[in-house]
């Protein structure tokens, strides 16, 4: 579904959602109050703002609505990735087209997209139109911005807000702005109080007040400076493939680079966040009345690309649980046990479209510390070739009254890449006897 | 002649349905009411056979012309006429015949069992009984991992002996219908046995698997399930059918085979690539059940890497 959630952490979990099309508004959503500030700017952009919609070819109807502004005077188009994905990818059931605030419609032709910064540059066939210029340099932090955009379908709309810097944490630099921003104004651009261009909006926190992100100005300057120079690719699917590919290129390299650090877990080790972009969680669970304690802790990432409504991929997430007996005697421990790595886990929505079955290997592993249960599990792309999921289990066998069970998801992976990272993570895995 | 001849009328199981004494040849065998055996089938001439001896003393059924014939059986051929001996079989219209003098010397007596059959003992039936519940009590036991509530644990075993009392008045209806016998409690031995064997076969072949790190073993768990249920239920269709053992082995099997083919083709069909489904060894035992040693992790990632053409193959079949 569009506006889907892009990041979960634990129960307190927050979620990232993109700004693709109408979801129910929540009381949180609620407009900021305007200033006397807000109506000349959107009197200056109004005429270069731009309702963006992927159309069914088959039915004529609406597929995805998002925004997007004119930023050329030769009909380049900005607006993000995810809006115009379906385009992208199948060219042959889709077509973009874009509307005016005052009704006036027409084609767009897609020339590059940026998947990784959820970024997209298009084409109206025109000369000498009014457009937003991109900003040079940085506002500051609490400095007033304005976002713009057709939220839920309602009309061209602007939103008051503030400035809060880069996003902490992130593997790709996203600006944090505070103002409400809604489904349907992805793509949409959000201006300085001189007019300019900052940033593109790309997706806000669910669950949050007012917490919104924006993709950073520059990222869309250079995709523009690349869509005016460089012919569109012969096929967007590839170009995806090359971008994804090269994402997992850059995080395996950061991840390898240096070894793995570990985190203490009782008697146990294991692998602990790899860097500022994978965040960890801890949560006990000793009810009184159960016969034995966990304690689990699960690292999420930061980020996660959007490539289609089937898939999003391009990310890592651990966790690690640590079961302990309290009386439940061996035979019912390695029950307990057996249900917790038996089960998937960590998969969500995964469809035939996207994704191929599973294969499997598991196998009991030894080392100078013992021995463990290691289960690994590939699964294939099937648009995108040479992309992976991994999966590895492995189970502590140290203990007939405690064990430790740890769980890696690594999405869309090279195989060799993966593999090794995988092996790291594995070895990382250790106890004191 | 003081020589009385039985022309005996065959089931399909080969079982005697009428015997007819003949005591004087030559006679007549057919539908109409002059014969001397008078058969009641449609496909039989009103006129079909004559028995007689020939020349030489020997006797001979000869075929009256009839439309449908005469059959010797085993191989089937068509005969006008043909000398009877004691064992073989014959057919006109849909009825099986053999002849056999009164001098037909006949196989010694079997011998009674010195004891009731294993189900139909009772000292047996509780044992069973008591062996099932306490394998269902312990698997339930086994499988609880919050705190042990008795009622909770009680359950199954209320639950399997409701279930196997409901099956076994099922086979004892059918048995009262088809051979006049119940046995409803020799119906619930086997379920009983059956209950203890399928658990057991379960239970060992986890432990195998684990300890032997081998899906082979785990995915064979499937064969001794079915030979336990086609075993139990033979053992069902031989308390309520007269049929031949051979007979009822056969539709067991059959039966078991049919019914386990047509639920891995479903499962085959319905999960056999869903993205989300990791098949792998899922049994987990106690640490000290492993009986063969670990892989190095290069071993292990090494193999790993036979994956890859694997799931490109699956890539690329789409």
């Amino acid at each position: 579904m569009p506006g889907t959630t892009a990041g979960i952490a634990l129960r307190a979990a927050l979620a990232a959602s993109l700004l693709l099309a109408a979801a129910p508004a929540s009381a949180a959503d609620a407009a900021a109050p305007v200033s006397s500030a807000a109506r000349p700017v959107f009197e200056r952009s109004k005429d270069k703002l731009l309702q963006l919609r992927a159309l069914h070819n088959a039915t004529l109807s609406q597929a995805a609505i998002g925004s997007g502004f004119v930023a050329s005077a030769d009909g380049l188009v900005v607006s993000n990735y995810h809006v115009v994905a379906k385009v992208a990818l199948e060219p042959e059931l889709y077509t973009m087209e874009y509307v005016r605030g005052d009704g006036t419609r027409g084609p767009l032709t897609l020339l590059a997209v940026d998947v990784v910064h959820d970024l997209a540059v298009l084409r109206i066939d025109a000369r000498g139109l009014p457009f937003l210029k991109l900003r040079d340099g940085q506002l500051r932090k609490g400095d007033r911005g304005y976002a713009m955009g057709n939220p839920h379908d309602l009309g061209l709309t602007i939103v008051e807000g503030t400035y809060n810097g880069y996003v902490e944490h992130a593997l790709y630099p996203q600006i944090h702005f505070t103002g409400a921003i809604n489904a349907g104004m992805s793509g949409g651009p959000a201006v300085a109080q001189d007019g300019r261009v900052f940033g593109v909006n790309v997706a806000r926190l669910v669950g949050s007040q007012l917490v919104s992100f924006l993709v950073p100005g520059e990222f869309a300057a250079q995709l523009l400076a690349a869509a005016a120079t460089r012919a569109p690719p012969q096929r967007f699917q590839d170009e995806v493939r090359q971008q994804l590919a090269a994402h997992q290129a850059t995080l395996m390299q950061r991840l390898l680079a240096a070894p793995l650090p570990v985190a203490r877990f009782g008697r146990y080790q294991a692998p602990d966040s790899p860097g500022p972009f994978v965040r960890c969680w801890g949560r006990a669970d000793n009810e009184a009345t159960r016969p034995y304690e966990v304690d689990a802790k699960i690292c999420v990432p930061e980020f996660r690309l959007f490539v289609s409504d089937e898939l999003q991929t391009g990310d890592l997430r651990f966790s690690h649980t640590v079961l302990r007996s309290r009386g439940l005697g061996a035979l019912r421990f390695a029950h307990l046990l057996e249900s917790r790595f038996g089960a998937d886990g960590f998969d969500g929505y995964a469809t035939k479209k996207e994704l191929t079955g599973y294969r499997c290997r598991d196998d009991f592993v030894t080392r100078e510390v013992g021995t463990v249960r290691a289960v690994l599990c590939i699964r294939g792309y099937k648009r995108f070739e040479g992309l992976y999921d991994m999966r590895l289990k492995v189970l502590t066998l140290d203990r007939s009254s405690e064990a430790l069970v740890s769980s890696l998801a690594l999405n869309g992976v090279g195989y060799e890449g993966g593999l090794e990272f995988a092996r790291r993570y594995l070895e990382r895995i250790t106890w004191t006897k | 002649m003081d020589e009385v001849i039985f022309v005996e009328v065959l089931g399909r199981a080969g079982d005697v349905v009428q015997r007819h004494p003949v005591a004087r040849l030559p006679a007549t065998l057919g539908r109409a009411y002059d014969n001397d055996v008078i058969l009641d089938d449609p496909y039989v001439a009103p006129h079909h056979l004559r028995l007689e001896r020939d020349e030489s003393g020997e006797l001979a059924l000869v075929d009256l012309d009839s439309r449908n014939g005469l059959f010797a059986l085993d191989p089937t051929t068509r005969v006008a006429r043909a000398a009877p001996r004691p064992d073989a079989r014959f057919r006109i219209g849909h009825t099986q015949l053999r002849i056999r003098p009164r001098s037909y010397a006949v196989a010694a007596e079997r011998e009674a069992a010195a004891r009731r059959p294993w189900f139909r003992r009772p000292a047996m039936l509780v044992g069973l009984y008591a062996a099932a519940l306490a394998c269902v009590l312990l698997y339930g036991f086994a499988s609880t991992t919050e705190r042990l509530e008795p009622l909770k644990l009680a359950m199954p075993a209320v639950w399997a002996t409701l279930a196997a009392c409901v099956w076994s008045a099922g086979w004892a209806f059918a048995g009262k219908a088809m051979a006049g016998r119940g046995n409803f409690l020799a119906h619930t031995s086997i379920v009983w046995a059956a209950l203890v064997l399928l658990l057991g076969a379960a239970t060992v072949s986890g432990y195998a698997a684990f300890a032997f790190s081998s899906s082979a073993i785990d995915d064979a768990t499937i064969v001794p399930i079915a030979v336990v249920i086609a075993g139990a239920l033979f053992g069902h269709l031989t308390l309520v059918s007269r049929l031949p053992r051979r007979t009822l082995a056969l539709a067991a099997g059959g039966i078991v085979l049919a019914l386990f083919g047509a639920l891995s083709l479903a499962e085959y069909a319905s999960k056999s690539d869903q993205p989300s489904r990791m098949a792998f060894l899922k049994e987990i035992k106690s640490p000290a059940v492993r009986l063969v040693p670990g892989a190095s992790p290069e071993a292990f990632f090494a193999a790993a890497k036979d994956l890859k053409p694997k799931v490109d193959a699956l890539r690329r079949a789409d």
